[in-house]
């Protein structure tokens, strides 16, 4: 192929692909003459061009990322992106595409060329998802009958409709004029103008209804205005009324977010649509009197500083009287726009011609007529509504997936409604390692638990109906909230207790001491709770207080009890087989009902269905109760909640139909800052706020390894060079923590997930690229924590279901291990070896709570307890002082030195305060620490509590099931 | 946190820069584990309705391998030219170390275990699109040009005129018979 060859095929090519079929060949014919191969050459290329239209349109590297990903991008539910714009200099059919106007949720307008009538056009494609079902086709061409008598000259005008490649576009007039939306942002429109757009309004309002067809979705973003007048546009949305067709499987007047629930524009939706109950003709004229009412007084009738406050607005509030805005407001125009306005549509206006009438009726008889030309050809008055129709199947198109067996009787086909609740104003919300947000069952209010940045966790109490939101008194430390089924009381999990509130009082009391729960509770009707108590499994106790006895136990863990509706079954997720069993308090024995493949997350029960998480998507899968069985196949709601720790995952669904979830993995966001003895603090800290498991300083201080957390919920060990400040990461399959050094600093041990489960120990240089090997065998879960100064053994934590978590001594040459003989049936962990190997400090919480204890290494003998009033993260300073925080946050010190027959251990003193200390998950990853000393003891790193600038807030889902529909 | 710059990748970016192609082999292995991380951050960070934006991601690599003070970019449409070109070098040679590994060949670097998870995917063809792209660009540069800002560097059709100095409607009419012919080399193999 030589330069001028080509050139010659380019030539040719460009003529051709701007002829249409006949002419091409002729062309063709004329052009190459002879040369057969040209011809050849050309007319394969064109094959090719119709072929290629999806070819290499997404960029290399965005799908190459979630290729070279998988799996973080599977869990992050990423969704292939398009490039906006991307049709410019396409040609669809005989339109030239040429530049974006606008991109929206339910397609991208374009500026196009008619390259037969040389004119303007605009060019509407509808998203790619649209299927080529032979059903839907046939839907559409039955419906394009109905609606082709349709033309109004204040409605955008339809020219064309086509499909090409898979892609079905639109061809509309090209409106020379700007926004409602955009003339308001400017001021209010004088009464007369107003007056007179809204008469051309509700005239195409009038003729759209009279059709059967509601646009739904009337705001200011969707009026042109134009030197004629105004016009409607996207009535791409309309849905068939009653009157004509069954109608299409959905429809849905805002914008679709990529898990499929609406977040848009609240403010002119109808009371009954916002309750996600079906619209018709007096939908869009409750949204025409916001409409009118905004263009005379340039303000929103229905407003707030939050989604949901909106939602409250249209649902319970009045609008400023116009007459107190706009002073010469005529009384009957006021009196007609309440009656749009009136929150029961049963008491507007019944239909758009009454409304017309008493407007023009209101208008000077002599100013003003309706513009425009009725008389547009048959032609075009069918494509005008085979666009309209082909938007609404495209709409249904958008939602559709298989439906499953489920009840019908539950189903609507009402479109998904949600919004986003912030937490209260300095308060993030905080989940460590449960369940950090719960609604009432009635659906009234959601408690979540949150933090301001310097204070304790607490419980928030928020109205889902009123602006009412204010933290529950004596629940600092509170975690994992649950309801009662009467609502009125919640029960929660604090400083190793279980308690109660009661909402209206405040009033608190205890229930159960000295438990210990990350797997969810439940409550029911008769005041019996079920909660998980690590780590004997599930147990039971009233809601009055008294004796705790279990009631589900097994290996591994049971978590996320959730009772039925006769009160006396419960399901629950049982860690070891991945399954939900279903148990009663009668003592049946346990049963499965469903087995996962990977796994299992929390569980939520609502009348009819449990919902369930698997891989980052929630499921809804119906149940019969009175068979105690699944019913059906699950369906998939939405995408995009992580799952972290023991299956837990932020979400909550109340029996009045609404759900409530935060998509975002568990944990405490820290900072890590440096301090000096005297309490200073010295730069730089390590910003931005991360959730760590574990980090340790190297020997000589100049590096740092810490695992630390990503968006997704896993984990991974990097390595950080103080000096440099730069950071390179160790681990790649997000499931690595707690690293530790090697005296040596040339080497470090972390925890990594193995082929299977438990996670076991690696050791792995830091210097190079060779691979980690596994470092001994172990039955249990095993965290390492520390490295002895000879460099020959490794202490590490180990989880066991019967003695808790218990340290262990591991030599580094042949992996033989040890149990240290101080063990308790309590928690033994964080376990750190002095400089001379002679003694090891640990935390042990047999006496109820965490305290710091020393005892000879590694024989284990002469126990003492150091610290009084509480104590963890201990560290040493050489073999003479033993530092660690207590139980208020305090940086503790307390020298040691060895005697002749015992240890001398001074009385620890305090050296500063360190309020906001993050708390380590301990339950999870028994070695994690909260500070790590320079090995000369001058100043330490410690991990502050910080809030995560990108923490998403909590998103309410109003009528969960309408997601049963998608 | 991390400042980035490295004096060693910038020397080797200023000499391939120049011309040394051998500075590109030595500068692929630091900068993939830099892309590497990028990635994985862009991933874990993107929020729900912002698609990635690749001209930003490569926009960031840049800005954090070089110290651009000593890089002089006479421009940004240059910029953009030698990010895209960098990018495809990137991706091959991530495609064929890839490629090699399913086929039992090569060093197994834990990096790429992770992209070595994905059997069905045709490492392959971004190998094959390649040499289709290098046949191509012996007969016609700017194509080959316009198809490397716009599929490697993710360029808009706007800013692959503004590099390449022509209009829109040139760079459209590119691309169009560009992305024919390379499909119809892909099939023919």
């Amino acid at each position: 192929m030589t330069p001028e060859r080509w050139r010659e095929i380019e030539r040719l090519y460009y003529a051709a692909v701007e002829r249409d079929a006949r002419d091409r060949v002729a062309f063709l014919n004329e052009a190459c003459g002879d040369d057969e191969e040209l011809h050849r050459e050309v007319e394969s290329l064109f094959a090719y061009h119709g072929k290629a239209n999806d070819f290499m349109e997404r960029p290399a590297i965005t799908a190459d990322l979630a290729r070279l990903f998988p799996i973080a991008s599977a869990v992050r539910g990423i969704q292939e992106s398009s490039v906006p714009g991307r049709f410019v200099g396409r040609v669809f059919g005989s339109y030239e595409v040429q530049a974006l106007i606008a991109a929206g949720g339910m397609g991208e307008v374009y500026r196009a060329l008619d390259t037969r009538l040389n004119r303007t056009v605009a060019i509407k494609t509808l998203p790619a998802q649209l299927s080529d079902d032979p059903d839907r086709q046939e839907r559409l061409r039955r419906e394009a009958n109905i609606v082709s008598s349709l033309n109004h000259p204040h409605i955008c005008t339809l020219y064309d409709v086509g499909i090409q490649d898979g892609i079905h576009y639109l061809v509309m007039e090209h409106i020379d004029g700007e926004t409602l939306q955009a003339r308001l942002g400017r001021g209010p429109l004088p009464l007369a103008h107003a007056l007179e757009y809204a008469i051309q309004m509700c005239d195409a309002l009038d003729k759209a209804h009279r059709r059967g067809v509601i646009h739904r979705d009337l705001k200011p973003a969707n009026v042109m205005v134009t030197k004629s007048g105004v016009k409607l546009l996207d009535f791409g949305l309309a849905k068939i009324g009653r009157a004509n067709a069954p109608a299409p499987d959905a429809s849905h007047a805002l914008t679709l977010t990529s898990d499929g629930t609406i977040l848009g524009t609240f403010q002119y939706m109808a009371p009954e649509q916002v309750e996600g109950k079906d619209a018709d003709a007096r939908t869009d004229i409750f949204a025409f009197g916001a409409l009118v009412y905004e263009m005379i007084t340039a303000r929103t009738a229905f407003d707030g500083p939050t989604q949901a406050n909106v939602i409250g607005a249209i649902l319970k509030d009045e609008p400023a009287p116009i007459i107190e805005i706009v002073r010469n407001v005529p009384v009957a125009l006021d009196r007609a726009l309440a009656r749009c306005l009136a929150k029961d549509p049963d008491d507007r206006w019944q239909t758009a011609n009454d409304l017309l009438f008493e407007l023009q009726s209101l208008a000077s008889p002599a100013a003003i007529r309706v513009r425009g030309s009725r008389g547009l050809s048959r032609r075009v008055e069918r494509a005008l509504w085979m666009a309209f129709v082909i938007a609404t199947i495209a709409g249904a198109g958008l939602w559709t997936r298989s439906r499953d067996v489920g009840p019908r009787a539950q189903t609507t086909d009402a479109p998904a409604i949600g919004y986003t609740l912030a937490p209260a104003d300095g308060v993030a919300l905080y989940s460590i390692h449960a369940a950090s947000l719960a609604l009432s069952p009635d659906g009234r209010y959601i408690v979540y638990v949150g933090a301001r940045a310097n204070g304790p966790t607490q419980l928030w109490l928020r109205s889902l109906y009123s602006q009412d939101e204010h933290a529950l008194p004596g629940t600092d430390g509170a975690s994992a909230p649950f309801w009662s089924s009467d609502s009125q009381w919640i029960g929660f999990f604090a400083a190793k207790s279980l308690k109660k509130v009661r909402i209206s009082s405040g009033l608190t009391q205890v229930i159960a001491t000295n438990v210990q729960n990350e797997g969810g509770a439940a409550w029911n009707a008769n005041g019996v709770i079920v909660f998980q108590d690590w780590p004997i499994g599930l147990s039971r106790v009233s809601a009055q207080g008294g004796q705790v006895t279990p009631v589900a136990t097994g290996e591994g863990n049971q978590f996320w009890p959730q009772f039925l509706g006769d009160g006396q079954h419960f399901i629950y997720a049982d860690s070891v087989s991945r399954s939900i069993r279903i148990a009663s308090l009668d003592n049946d024995p346990p049963r499965t009902v469903m087995t996962f493949p990977v796994r299992i997350s929390s569980l939520v029960y609502v009348p009819g269905y449990i919902l369930f998480i698997q891989d980052g998507s929630l499921f809804a899968r119906p149940f019969d109760e009175t068979r105690l069985e699944f019913s059906g196949e699950a369906t998939r709601l939405l995408d995009g909640i992580p799952v972290t720790g023991p299956g837990q995952a932020s979400f909550s669904v109340s029996a009045s139909g609404v759900l409530a979830y935060w998509p975002h993995p568990a944990g405490v966001p820290a900072t890590l800052r440096w301090f000096g003895r005297d309490g200073r603090e010295s730069s730089p800290a390590i910003n931005p706020p991360a959730q760590y498991a574990g980090f340790a300083l190297s020997p000589d201080a100049q590096r740092l390894v810490f695992s630390r957390a990503a968006k997704n919920g896993g984990a991974d060990v990097w390595l950080h060079d103080l000096v440099e400040g730069r950071e390179h990461q160790l681990t790649f399959d997000g499931a690595a923590f707690t690293p530790q050094w090697s005296p040596d600093g040339a080497r470090i041990v972390f925890t990594g997930p193995g082929e299977n489960p438990p996670p076991k120990m690696f050791i792995r240089n830091v210097t190079d690229t060779s691979p980690a090997s596994r470092f001994g065998l172990a039955t249990t879960p095993n965290f390492a924590s520390s490295w002895t100064a000879d460099g020959r053994s490794i202490v590490s934590a180990r989880i066991d279901p019967a003695t808790r978590n218990d340290l262990w001594v591991q030599r580094v040459q042949d992996g033989a291990a040890e149990r240290l003989s101080f063990n308790t049936q309590f928690n033994e962990a964080q376990g750190r070896v002095s400089s001379d190997n002679n003694w090891i400090a640990y935390v042990t919480d047999e006496s109820g709570a965490d305290e710091v204890w020393v005892a000879r290494f590694p024989s284990g003998d002469g126990r003492r307890q150091v610290s009084v009033g509480g104590g963890t993260s201990p560290q040493w300073v050489g073999s003479r002082e033993i530092l660690y925080i207590s139980g208020n946050n305090q940086l503790m010190a307390a020298s040691f030195t060895e005697g002749p027959s015992d240890a001398n251990i001074g009385s620890p003193r305090a050296l500063f305060s360190i309020p906001n200390v993050a708390e380590t998950d301990r339950l999870l990853y028994p070695t994690t620490n909260s500070f790590v000393a320079t090995s000369n003891g001058q100043r330490f790193l410690v991990a502050i509590r910080g809030t995560d600038p990108n923490a998403p807030p909590i998103n309410i889902v109003v009528n969960w099931r309408a997601l049963l529909n998608r | 946190m991390v400042s980035g710059a490295s004096p060693h990748i910038t020397d080797l970016l200023l000499a391939w820069n120049q011309g040394d192609d051998q500075a590109l082999d030595r500068l692929l292995p630091l900068v993939h584990d830099e892309l590497h991380k990028l990635a994985h951050r862009y991933i874990a960070g993107e929020r729900p309705g912002h698609p990635l934006q690749t001209t930003a991601l490569v926009n960031e690599a840049y800005l954090r391998l070089i110290d651009s003070s000593r890089v002089r970019w006479q421009n940004r449409a240059h910029f953009f030219a030698v990010s895209a070109q960098l990018m495809r070098r990137i991706l091959v040679d991530v495609a064929r170390a890839r490629h090699k590994l399913k086929r039992g060949g090569g060093t197994i670097q834990v990096a790429l275990d992770e992209a070595a998870v994905v059997a069905q995917e045709p490492s392959a063809d971004l190998v094959a699109l390649d040499e289709a792209l290098t046949t191509l660009a012996a007969f016609d540069e700017r194509k080959s040009k316009v198809v490397e800002l716009r599929f490697f560097g993710g360029l808009s059709v706007e800013e692959t005129a503004e590099v390449l100095k022509v209009s829109t409607v040139t760079v459209m009419r590119d691309w169009g018979l560009a992305k024919a012919w390379l499909l119809r080399e892909l099939e023919r193999k």
